[in-house]
């Protein structure tokens, strides 16, 4: 069996390597104030997304990406040819 | 300078068709299948055949489209390999849509409801050619449709021949339209106005008339966070070439009908 110090020395980093990651991980939760820019960009996270240091990480069943183009006319009141 | 024609909207169609990866959709907000001579002696075939060429995948029902007459539209929307729109011209006997109210469009994952709606005073004075139709509140048709259609799709077009005034309403009246493809005013805007509700932010735009312009949006973003689309008005002046199978089908329609250029 280890002596008591060796133990306490390992739990110690045990703790240590715990808290490193949970700083590397820091979600943003409703009771902490943002800034307005970030509080903006929540508008536009999808469902189930989480802000991971000011970047949005994708929830892989909702955020769809999407690019779509649209070519679009209007009222050309049968003009075959060009004009004007 | 004289710009627009079909014949070089189709060469600018299919330059984005081969310049894009994604998915193209090519829209008319109504107004468009008669008016000039070609056209009109046509009865709008000209137009169609064309449309058809291009790969267009919606037009709304405006003026020009019942210009004819409901029987005529129908004859059309017969030819038409893309649906012809009008979430709120019916039968006045029965209360159900002339022509289809929408389409849902899929492709590459994506799937787009397009509504279309037709200005409420589009039959003043062509009442006797469409005995038993009529054009019932845009807003509540389409607030009925975009309700429906919502849940079930990653974008919401509204095809409008409303006018832009009445697609600013509109868009503040119905929460959930995406964008607005609209018309009828014939105002050539460059960028989108964006009119924001509680829930929705919804991009409404037009292109001039008479086919001189062609407006280009690009939507990206996240299905239901979108990005304010972007937009540009393609010129089609004589440096763009034009699509030699639409030429000679205005040709032979001019044969065929004897009108002189």
């Amino acid at each position: 069996m280890r002596p008591l110090w060796q133990r306490i020395i390992r739990l110690m980093a045990l703790l240590l390597v715990a808290w490193a990651v949970a700083a590397c991980v820091s979600v943003a939760g409703p009771d902490r104030a943002l800034d307005p820019v970030a509080e903006s960009a929540l508008d536009r996270v999808p469902d189930g997304a989480a802000i991971l240091e000011g970047k949005v990480a994708q929830a892989p069943t909702r955020a769809i990406p999407v690019h779509l183009t649209i070519l679009h006319t209007n009222d050309v009141r049968g003009a075959v040819d060009p004009c004007g | 300078m004289p710009q627009g024609g079909l014949a070089r909207r189709a060469t600018l169609i299919q330059q984005v068709r081969e310049e894009i990866e994604g998915p193209v959709l090519v829209l008319d907000a109504g107004n468009s299948l008669m008016g000039q001579t070609l056209a009109m002696q046509s009865e709008g075939r000209v137009l169609v055949e064309a449309m058809n060429l291009m790969g267009y995948d919606a037009l709304a029902v405006g003026t020009m489209e019942l210009a004819k007459g409901v029987d005529v539209l129908l004859e059309r929307a017969a030819e038409a390999e893309f649906p012809i729109l009008s979430a709120n011209l019916v039968w006045s006997e029965t209360g159900e849509p002339v022509v289809e109210p929408y389409v849902v469009w899929e492709g590459q994952g994506l799937r787009v409801a397009i509504i279309g709606v037709t200005y409420a005073e589009a039959l003043r004075g062509l009442e006797r050619l469409s005995p038993g139709v009529e054009l019932l509140g845009p807003v509540e048709r389409v607030a009925h449709h975009v309700a429906e259609l919502r849940p079930q799709a990653d974008i919401v077009i509204v095809l409008s021949h409303l006018g832009i005034h009445e697609d600013k309403a509109l868009a503040q009246a119905v929460e959930g339209i995406d964008i607005i493809i609209g018309g009828r005013s014939r105002q050539l805007m460059r960028a989108p106005e964006i009119v924001k509700t509680s829930t929705t932010s919804t991009a409404i735009i037009q292109v001039g008339y008479d086919g001189e312009w062609l407006g280009r949006m690009d939507v990206s973003g996240y299905i239901h966070a979108l990005d304010t689309p972007s937009h540009q008005i393609l010129f089609m002046r004589p440096d763009v070439p034009d699509e030699p199978e639409i030429s000679s089908l205005i040709d032979a329609y001019r044969e065929r009908y004897s009108v002189d250029d």
